[in-house]
């Protein structure tokens, strides 16, 4: 009986994986660890490439049309090199693009750390290029370095820096930008609204903190941020971001340290923000989307989580009722790096490592 | 058994600098924890600690092991071979073999520090010195015959890594273990955790008391004991899955085993 009792349980609890109408094709050859992509114009995407390049790509034939030229120097090594490209909100009158890459700052001992910088995109070069954010957070190896950045409604520039592995207490402390989510204004300036700008212990710049490993970054039309972040073992998480809050790592958590340690037993405390939907064990998110396109109509409004570990992406709708969220495109059997809406209502999986693809789904 | 001494006190002298060696992680994240004004109770010390003990240890012992093994040869070689005075040599080899480890895991594998408690000097130094202890362990054991009681036990100490890990996991963060049975914690009804955290905790911690029992008294019947269990779990296993439809899984091929392992650790003591 008792053996019946929990086979039903078993049953109960199995995801609901839906078939949907969808077809996957490859765009372009190969390229070397695809991190991220920001379109353009309709037909044209910048690709940026983990190792340092920054490439012109033909979103129809998938070719690389040009090598953008002038990009600043990156540490390529670890989770470290060119992470992120956006383009300016007004991007069709100042072509202006921001990229966040890893780099060693002469001013922090040569360390390693989180760089921001901005350029202006004539033809295939950099022109102006002007680092704008250079993160407070020093470290001998590029780990956990977040480096997702989202323009804001207000037209403020959100930087994610990640907690750095080694540092993690340093998340709870506001005098770094170890495991902080970053305002800055386009040109560099800090905000005169920020959080923490009168306070004479906190930097200026920082927005929220006691984050971990924050690898999706996206605003809404509402002007809602979301964010999700990598937990180690157990513990990813998605959040919606406000000014001066507390998100917890590493005080609370649910999860374990990867060597199998405990980080902490608590997953709240008063003063600290739940998450919206936690995953336990890990997905390793990694790129994140909400989708408006009209390709699928049925998604519509759902987020998107690419993910490393498991090897898929997430469909997750937002009112993250019991059984909302669906695995897709798991038949890849490839670490998703980031997932994108092509301005056709096309989704784009970039896959990862050094022999990565451009995966392209359509009706 | 003559020859048998090595590897158990190779297993022994890592099993201890372990139980040095995980409380350093603990601890270290228990004071951050105090520091940042966290409800720590007396509870939250024996979770801590007892987990790390089967969480972090057991790939710790494993590692401590194979290094432990290289320097204890490589140890031997030099008393022999310089006249050197043993206790010193194998307590020095296997604090070397801690900080090789360690050094090892940050700069050639993980290129950042995996184990918590040594991201600092201290911390660091605090490993070495476990790794001391556990080669002057190693010197203890090795001065010693193995007798039969000494085989049973470090045989019957094994599996109970193993149970002993679940036991704690389940009953300090049931959500963390059940998510390794499949199960999806926070779907099931209030009845439906209270029944799962009961029943499987109850299990696991029963067969690792019994293990134990065995261990100290050398009674054969608490091997028994843990044989019946792990044989109806490999009888029901194979119901579930000839039966009910439930796929087949490699927990049968581990119930079967622990269950004859036992058995035969029973029935070896009895002869005697």
């Amino acid at each position: 009986m008792k053996l019946r009792a929990l086979f039903l349980i078993l049953i109960s609890i199995q995801s609901v994986v839906v078939a949907a109408d969808y077809t996957i094709t490859q765009l372009g050859k190969r390229f070397d660890d695809p991190w991220s992509l920001a379109f353009i114009s309709e037909d044209k995407f910048l690709l940026a490439e983990l190792t340092g390049e920054l490439k012109v790509v033909n979103y129809t034939t998938g070719e690389v049309e040009a090598l953008v030229s002038n990009v600043p120097e990156v540490v390529y090594a670890s989770q470290g090199g060119l992470a992120d490209v956006i383009i300016d909100d007004a991007f069709a009158f100042t072509q202006q693009v921001y990229m966040s890459y890893s780099a060693r700052d002469a001013d922090q001992n040569n360390q390693i750390t989180l760089f921001v910088a901005r350029a202006k995109l004539v033809g295939n070069a950099l022109q102006d290029v002007e680092v704008i954010f250079k993160a407070q957070a020093p470290r001998r190896i590029p780990m956990h370095l977040g480096a997702k950045m989202v323009i804001l409604t207000d037209g403020t520039l959100l930087i994610a820096s990640g907690d750095g592995y080694d540092y993690r207490e340093d998340a709870q402390y506001l005098d770094n930008h170890f495991g902080k989510m970053v305002r800055i204004n386009k040109d560099g300036s800090v905000p005169e609204d920020n959080p923490f700008v009168d306070d004479e212990n906190a930097l200026p710049e920082i927005f929220s903190y006691g984050h971990r490993n924050m690898q999706g970054l996206l605003v809404d039309e509402d002007g809602t941020i979301w964010e999700h972040e990598h937990g180690p073992k157990g513990g990813d998480e998605i959040n919606i971001l406000e000014p001066g809050l507390n998100y917890g790592w590493p005080a609370i958590c649910y999860c374990v340290d990867y060597s199998g340690a405990q980080i902490t037993p608590f997953t709240e405390k008063e003063g600290m923000e739940q998450p919206l939907k936690y995953w336990r064990p890990s997905i390793a998110p990694s790129g994140f989307m909400l989708y408006a396109g009209k390709e699928f109509p049925e998604w519509q409004g759902d987020l998107f989580l690419s993910a490393l570990a498991s090897r898929d992406v997430r469909r997750v709708s937002t009112d993250f009722s019991e059984n909302s969220e669906e695995v897709l495109f798991s038949e890849l059997k490839a670490r998703v790096r980031n997932i994108y809406e092509a301005p056709d209502g096309k989704i784009l999986l970039l896959l990862d490592g050094p022999d990565g693809r451009i995966m392209k789904i359509s009706k | 058994m003559g020859l048998l001494r090595y590897p158990i006190a190779i297993f022994t002298s890592a099993a201890v600098a372990t139980i040095c060696i995980t409380p350093i992680t603990s601890v270290s994240n228990l004071f951050w924890l105090i520091s940042a004004d966290m409800p720590v109770t007396l509870w939250t010390w024996l979770s801590i600690i007892f987990q790390d003990f089967f969480n972090l240890g057991i790939p710790l012992l494993i590692v401590f092991a194979i290094g432990f093994s290289i320097a204890f040869a490589v140890a031997r070689l030099l008393i022999i071979l310089f006249k050197l005075p043993p206790k010193y040599m194998y307590g020095l080899a296997a604090a070397i073999a801690i900080a090789m480890a360690l050094f090892l895991m940050v700069e050639l594998i993980y290129k950042t520090h995996p184990i918590a408690g040594n991201r600092t000097i201290v911390g660091s130094l605090f490993h070495i010195v476990g790794g001391y202890i556990g080669g002057l362990v190693f010197y203890k054991m090795i001065n010693k015959p193995a007798t039969k009681a000494l085989v049973v036990r470090f045989l019957a100490f094994i599996p109970f890594i193993l149970f002993g890990s679940s036991a704690v996991t389940w009953i300090f963060d049931p959500m963390l273990a059940s998510s390794s049975f499949g199960f999806d914690f926070q779907s099931l009804s209030d009845f439906g955790k209270n029944t799962l955290i009961r029943d499987i905790t109850a299990f696991f911690l029963g067969v690792s008391i019994f293990m134990l029992l065995g261990i100290i008294s050398l009674n054969p019947i608490w091997f028994f004991s843990i044989a019946i269990m792990m044989g109806c779990a490999f009888v029901f296993n194979l119901v579930a899955v000839y039966s009910y439809g439930t796929e087949h899984n490699s927990a049968s091929v581990f119930e079967i085993v622990v269950a004859l392992w036992y058995s035969i650790l029973g029935l070896w003591i009895k002869r005697t």
